[in-house]
């Protein structure tokens, strides 16, 4: 993965949203350990802090838990955890994105249900 | 601990203020970038850190010392900048065995190594180098100083973009595995912002912000919708950036405050900047820019 | 955690006059070409003939004294060329202060005087197997360092300090000039105002004529270079770096 500058979200949060990636993936397991800030650090090429600060995100969110001296692992529930989060707030946002977007092209409620139900279908 | 402790320095070079009040201390180990337009004085800020050149007033503090003259800061920082100079009568290899006498932590196999991946002539003379090839020379040599404080001036000017883009990889590595306080000069923000830690922004002599990269990121945004709507957002609020996209719409950049949110609500086309547009924007002569010009 | 190299005075001072030596070697060849145009010149410098008993003599007496004229005046450049910002600017880019960087110069300069003064006195050695090889004279002699070692020894000393000396007076006019060209240019007047009312002939009476023996002039000498170079040291204390 690419970092990107111009992206609306900061480094620190690009970073943790990509562990939570490999977490959903199952690239990293529970109870497995991530990768450090410095390992980070080098993979994405930023500065250490940065990738620091992607981490702790994820150890407050208990995502993550810290064995001193030993680095940060995945929590055993931590991939659940992270789909329940997704669904509250990635989609509620992207949701208002949407029905704010709709109000702007003046798409009404119906017609915005019924273009869901479309894309549903589309991909099944 | 703090490496650098600036209080009200002001420097000037005969009528002009090169640095008016420079007020700002540096915690150790941080990668900073010192950002700002030509001419706002980030050289000459660099120079009297460095104890090359000598502040008229105020108080300068490396490593706890006034680097004007001392022993301690010249032994533990160094300035790299396109300035440089070495003697003419030594080779490139010389230079570079020369330097582990003076600098306790020179790291001999990091020079070699670097030297030899960028394919310089060990035989050659440093004032015959390629502007480019000088710049890299440079940067090897401040690199392998491991000095407790490295500051580069430009690093990148004249370098090509591959050898840029290594130069970077091969600061953050070497940063990684010998923590140190690095600061960088740069007038392109946006090509050294993944490695920053901290911003040092300076503007006609004096510091206009210095926060963490993300907080400088999220300093400001950007506004864009109807004109009257942008207006009544706006109101009150510091206007660093302000123009006229078309008949109806205007665009506007401000300090970030809570009504954001009420105006995203309101239909608001809020974009986010980047930490480079946000400096930019804080330094700009004026709100209209040069769309102004052409009116 | 922050760990800061300590490094002393004098590790740095010998640090720097080690690279010095090396980064300005190749002055040694400027001093080399000097001292065969010093021989080139001596030789004939004053002549006399005699005639006895139809036995023409003819007597040439030939010294190094011109070849110590060039090397003092090389003495003078040299001290003045490493004052100059290309010179200056080279210590910066390794640790340096500006005290250190005029102890560091101000021994290299004596270690070339020692070079400069060791080889200049030997050339009359060099003067000698020329004028050998030179048909017109029959006999070649002269005194040898064997002869009265000990005063030998002073004179090569006299000739070391002497030459240092100069090179301090090319060190304290460039150092003046590179602070701001008027402060050597009002030096200068005040040398000249000095040379004109003869205050200027009287003081150097009394440092270098008047003198009861070789070896207090030499200490003389000594003491003025040392005076000379400290005041360098502190006029050069606020000179800026890659300004």
């Amino acid at each position: 993965m690419i970092l990107s500058n111009d992206s609306s979200k900061p480094i620190y949060v690009q970073i943790a949203e990509w562990l939570e990636n490999e977490i959903i993936a199952e690239r990293f397991t529970a109870n497995e350990k991530v990768y450090s800030q410095y390992q980070l650090a080098e993979l994405f090429n930023i500065n250490p802090a940065t990738a620091a600060k992607g981490l702790t995100i994820l150890v407050e969110e208990m995502t993550l838990y810290k064995k001193r001296g030993l680095g940060m692992f995945v929590a055993p529930e931590a991939k659940m955890m992270i789909l329940e989060k997704r669904r509250n707030e990635t989609l509620t946002k992207m949701v208002t994105d949407i029905v704010l977007e709709a109000k702007r092209l003046s798409v009404t409620k119906a017609e915005l249900i019924q273009l869901i139900h479309k894309c549903e279908e589309e991909i099944q | 601990m703090n490496v650098i402790d600036c209080q009200k320095v002001n420097k000037g070079y005969r009528r002009t203020n090169a640095l008016e009040d420079i007020t700002f201390q540096l915690t150790d180990q941080k990668i900073t970038g010192l950002i700002g337009r030509n001419g706002a004085g980030k050289t000459t800020l660099l120079k009297i850190l460095a104890g090359l050149t000598k502040h008229k007033s105020g108080e300068v503090n490396v490593f706890g010392k006034n680097p004007y003259n001392n022993l301690l800061v010249s032994a533990n920082s160094i300035l790299v900048d396109d300035q440089m100079t070495f003697p003419d009568s030594l080779t490139l290899e010389e230079i570079l065995r020369s330097a582990p006498a003076f600098y306790k932590k020179w790291d001999t196999q990091l020079a070699v190594r670097l030297f030899q991946y960028f394919k310089l002539d060990s035989k050659q003379q440093h004032s015959k180098l390629s502007k480019g090839s000088r710049a890299t020379f440079n940067m090897i040599f401040g690199l392998s100083t491991h000095c407790e404080l490295t500051m580069f001036d430009e690093p990148t000017n004249g370098m090509d973009e591959a050898v840029r883009t290594d130069f970077y990889r091969a600061l953050l590595k070497d940063y990684i595995a010998h923590p140190r306080s690095i600061l960088i000069s740069s007038h392109h923000l946006s090509e050294i912002e993944h490695l920053l830690e901290d911003i040092l922004l300076i503007h006609k002599g004096k510091v206009v912000l210095h926060a963490d990269l993300d907080e400088v990121k999220e300093y400001a945004v950007a506004i864009q919708g109807p004109v009257a709507d942008v207006e009544k957002w706006t109101a009150g609020e510091e206007v660093l950036h302000s123009k006229r996209v078309d008949e109806q719409k205007q665009y506007a950049v401000f300090k970030k405050n809570s009504k954001l949110e009420r105006a995203r609500l309101e239909g608001a086309n809020i974009q986010m900047l980047t930490a480079s547009e946000v400096c930019m924007y804080m330094t700009s002569e004026s709100k209209g820019g040069i769309d102004d010009v052409f009116k | 955690m922050m760990f800061l190299s300590n490094i002393s005075l004098t590790s740095v001072v010998l640090s720097q006059v080690k690279f010095k030596l090396s980064a300005y070697s190749g002055l040694i060849y400027s001093l080399i070409i000097l001292q065969v145009l010093g021989i080139l010149f001596a030789t004939g410098w004053s002549s006399s003939g005699t005639s006895i008993n139809n036995i023409s003599i003819n007597l040439n007496i030939s010294s190094i004294d011109s070849g110590f004229i060039f090397v003092s005046l090389l003495a003078i450049s040299v001290g003045n060329l490493i004052t100059t910002r290309a010179y200056r600017y080279d210590d910066f880019s390794f640790v340096a202060t500006r005290l250190s960087s005029n102890i560091a110069n101000c021994i290299v300069l004596l270690i070339f005087s020692c070079y400069a003064g060791v080889t200049t006195y030997f050339t009359v050695y060099l003067m000698r197997i020329f004028l050998t090889f030179n048909s017109t004279n029959e006999f070649v002699e002269g005194p040898t360092i064997l002869d009265d070692p000990m005063n030998s020894l002073l004179t090569i000393l006299a000739m070391i300090i002497f030459l240092w000396m100069f090179s301090s007076l090319g060190y304290i006019a460039g150092t003046l000039f590179q602070n701001h060209k008027l402060l050597f240019f009002g030096a200068l007047v005040i040398i000249i105002m000095l040379l004109l009312t003869g205050t200027w002939i009287r003081i150097s009476e009394i440092i270098f004529v008047e003198n009861s023996s070789l070896l207090i002039l030499v200490a003389k000498t000594f003491g003025i270079a040392i005076l000379i170079f400290a005041t360098s040291t502190a006029i050069s204390n606020r000179l800026g770096v890659r300004v």
